[in-house]
């Protein structure tokens, strides 16, 4: 071989070989032999004897380990004969799961046993390539050139046995999942198969903790031997879905898993206030779990549907927090493998999303997936509480808490794509509304990103971008003129009255063209200007984002600052305002703003273009309100 | 003194948006009942049976989004099944990458999707926009919009 096939597989991060060396350690035949034994001891003859035929099917094809420990398949069964209360309905039950476990085990195992002699043949064709090649005239070439050739044809082989690595990788992650459940489904029926009937590769391993640094995690990991890896997913996926830093394939099986056990045990913990209406006589604690339980139906709704593109990309679960801080359950999707992508996009939404919803705003991944090009990925990140509505948006507590796990996750992101690709890749996050807020926050945390995208921004805390650790020249903004955020574009400024928000020039980011997208929930409109500018940042095509100058809309909050000082002409208008609600005038307080924000906010209307038609309903909508109610 | 009026400002400026948001986000097309009249409009092959719809209204920044599953009566061939419904109804494809908006024909079908999957945006007769994602596998079909996609034109 021209070509060292430990290197190959060095290099591309995933061995075939070795996976299919682990699939064929599990021994199908064994385990239907098992379904056909607890058939038996149910008195099922017709079952077994079909578990019997499928077993020999086994033994024919070659899924059968030679020399394997053999397993004691009728004391396996006695004893948990013995435990059984209702063996007669579990028995033929836990014969079916395992039944499905073979076939599964069987399935796999043809699978990746395609993927690697898909590689073989590939690599076999690069090297017949190479070998003619330096028989005609690559010999002819100096030696520096011919080393550059065969660096190329080295790169292809590369490729090769990633891809096939890749998808023998996730036939593997495939059946672990299912094979987890099989496992949960036979604790339930009271069946603890032997641990070794699987597979015989385990090696038992710690994990490292919580919260390790997702960089010594990546490193770690990739030192294990597959029987620690595969020991670790199967027996301390609890720990593993909560390292940042492991591969997505990883963090989705543990994450997965994860979820199901979450779901299993909120399931039966409502079934037991169900049962007792005593234990919670104002359904107080069954609202809660029925809370947290919408949260993961709606995180396996999205999950299990096909990914966005042609062929479906694969949806890998990052993070999941079924105690996310604010009583809020916490998720991270990715379509695509940002392990692996050349540039990866990560949505941040805003007030009102949780993750009973999250394929709402995972459409905004998903079209954001569509408008992006080449080899990509986009996460949909909601691994920290929002505002549930829009007064809880008025406050910082949401995204103090948020932009720590922001941070924290795109450092995996970053530790694992080092990992699998020797570079950080291309990182954009875009944050819409309150979402912008956390990432600015996360930014001035230290969140490593490429570029930032702010949409729809009610400030995100700083004036300048250069405030924001990254390039100026990466920091991003869309504003749409008749956005209502425009009436609280400064809350989260430095200064409520007076600070920079992303679409005033003094910030200094870029501006990128919205037009066609109205009101505030258009960023992501499909086939928009919007969409399509933060594709293009996302892409790292920076060419062809459409920019603008800064819009420097002057919602009613500047007017009413303007009237203020106006009206009593200082400097900080707005303390005599204060100084009338402490002297016991807070009614005159109001007018006074009022008068005066109507009075300028009238002229800047009939002059200014940037304050659109819709501002102006809402200007006159909000003068009746308080003409109501002060 | 001056965190006090900010406060008073601040609390202007969130009763405005909650005017704001309270007249606009459940009517044109940010309201479910738009979205799903969108959806109704999509033709589908024949047989195919809904299996679950999801939808939520406009809520803060959240965005109203419909959301229907359907299972086709044949797993064979779903790319041509769902290829004849959306041609024969006069249906147009919205390419988001170039963001042209084209005929459907079944060479240019061909080339975007494979016998047995595909994800598309599809504008159904009399409309306008970015269009509804229609995404299938296998027998599993999906229909999905969000507010602001789709416009009656």
């Amino acid at each position: 071989m021209t070509f060292d096939r430990s290197e190959l597989v060095a290099a591309a991060e995933v061995d075939p070989w070795a996976l299919l060396a682990q699939v064929r350690a599990g021994d199908p035949d064994q385990i239907e032999r098992l379904a056909s034994a607890f058939y038996r001891a149910a008195g099922d003859t017709r079952d077994a004897a079909a578990s019997d035929v499928r077993a020999k099917q086994f033994v024919q094809e070659g899924y059968h380990v030679n020399g394997g420990t053999p397993l004691d398949v009728s004391g396996e069964v006695k004893a948990t004969s013995a435990t059984l209360d209702d063996a007669a309905e579990k028995l033929p039950k836990i014969a079916k799961v395992l039944g499905a476990v073979a076939e599964d085990l069987a399935s796999t195992t043809r699978t990746v046993a395609a993927e690697v002699t898909g590689v073989e043949a590939e690599l076999a064709v690069i090297e017949n390539q190479y070998t003619a090649f330096m028989q005609g005239m690559g010999h002819h070439l100096a030696p520096e050139d011919q080393q550059a050739a065969r660096n190329g044809y080295r790169r292809d082989a590369i490729t090769v046995v990633r891809s096939y690595g890749m998808a023998a990788q996730g036939a593997v992650m495939d059946y672990e999942h299912s094979l987890a459940q099989a496992t949960k489904a036979l604790a339930d029926l009271g069946y603890l198969p032997p641990l070794g009937l699987r597979e015989a590769g385990e090696q038992n391993t710690a994990p490292l903790p919580v919260g390790s640094d997702p960089t010594e995690v990546a490193a770690w990991w990739a030192g294990l031997t597959p029987a620690q890896q595969e020991y670790l997913i199967d027996h301390e996926y609890g720990i593993l879905g909560q390292l940042r830093g492991l591969p997505a394939p990883v963090l989705d099986t543990a994450n997965r898993h994860r979820i199901t056990d979450n779901l299993a045990s909120l399931e039966l913990q409502i079934a037991q206030l169900d049962a007792d209406p005593a234990l919670d006589p104002f359904g107080i604690q069954r609202a809660a779990l029925q809370s947290r339980l919408d949260d993961d139906n709606g995180i396996l709704k999205e999950i299990n549907k096909p990914g966005p593109g042609e062929p479906p990309t694969q949806t890998f679960v990052l993070a999941f927090d079924p105690n996310g801080k604010q009583g809020q359950t916490g998720v991270a999707i990715s379509y695509g493998n940002p392990d692996t992508a050349d540039n990866t996009g990560i949505v941040v939404p805003g007030t009102g999303n949780d993750a009973s919803k999250l394929s709402s705003v995972g459409s905004n991944g998903r079209d954001l997936y569509a408008t992006m090009t080449g080899n990509r990925a986009v996460v949909v990140w909601l691994d920290g509480p929002e505002p549930p509505g829009l007064t809880n948006a008025a406050f910082d507590s949401y995204a103090n808490d948020s932009a720590p796990n922001l941070v924290g996750d795109i450092d995996g992101l970053r530790a694992a794509h080092q990992a699998a690709t020797g570079d950080g890749g291309h990182l954009t996050a875009i944050g819409h509304s309150y979402g912008s807020y956390i990432l600015g926050k996360a930014a001035t945390q230290g969140a490593d990103l490429d570029d930032i995208v702010f949409v729809g921004s009610p400030g995100v805390g700083v004036d300048q971008a250069s405030d924001l650790g990254i390039d100026p020249s990466h920091v991003w903004d869309g504003e749409a003129g008749d956005d209502p955020i425009l009436f609280t574009e400064k809350r989260f400024t430095p200064h409520p009255l007076t600070g920079n928000n992303p679409a005033d020039s003094d910030f200094g980011a870029q501006h990128f063209d919205v037009t066609g997208s109205h009101g505030h929930s258009e960023y992501y409109k499909a086939n928009s200007e919007s969409l399509n500018n933060m594709a293009g940042i996302a892409d790292g095509n920076y060419a062809a984002v459409d920019r603008v100058s800064a819009p420097d809309y002057r919602g009613p909050r500047e007017l009413l600052g303007d009237g203020l000082s106006s009206i009593l002409d200082l400097p900080y208008a707005e303390a005599d305002a204060a100084g009338d609600l402490l002297t016991g005038h807070p009614i005159k307080a109001g007018e006074d703003i009022w008068d005066g924000a109507v009075s300028t906010g009238e002229d800047v209307l009939h002059t200014g273009e940037d304050v659109v038609e819709t501002g102006k309903d809402v200007v006159e909508s909000g003068v009746s309100w308080l003409s109501d109610h002060l | 003194m001056g965190a006090v009026a900010a406060l008073v400002a601040v609390v202007i400026g969130v009763i405005i948006i909650v005017q704001v948001n309270s007249s606009d986000s459940t009517s044109g097309t940010h309201s479910v009942t738009y979205l799903k009249s969108v959806l109704d409009k999509v033709p589908l092959p024949a047989g195919a049976a809904l299996a679950e719809e999801t939808a939520n209204e406009s809520h803060g920044d959240l965005n109203a989004y419909v959301e229907r599953k359907y299972t086709l009566a044949s797993p064979t061939n779903p790319s041509d099944q769902v290829r004849a419904a959306l041609q024969k109804a006069g249906c147009r494809l919205v390419d988001l990458q170039t963001r042209e908006v084209l005929p459907i024909t079944a060479t240019d079908w061909a080339a975007r999707v494979s016998a047995t999957s595909g994800d598309l945006h599809i504008l159904p007769p009399g409309t306008s926009g970015g269009g509804v994602d229609v995404q299938w596998k296998d027998a599993a079909l999906y229909l999905s919009v969000k507010g602001g996609d789709v416009e009656s034109s």
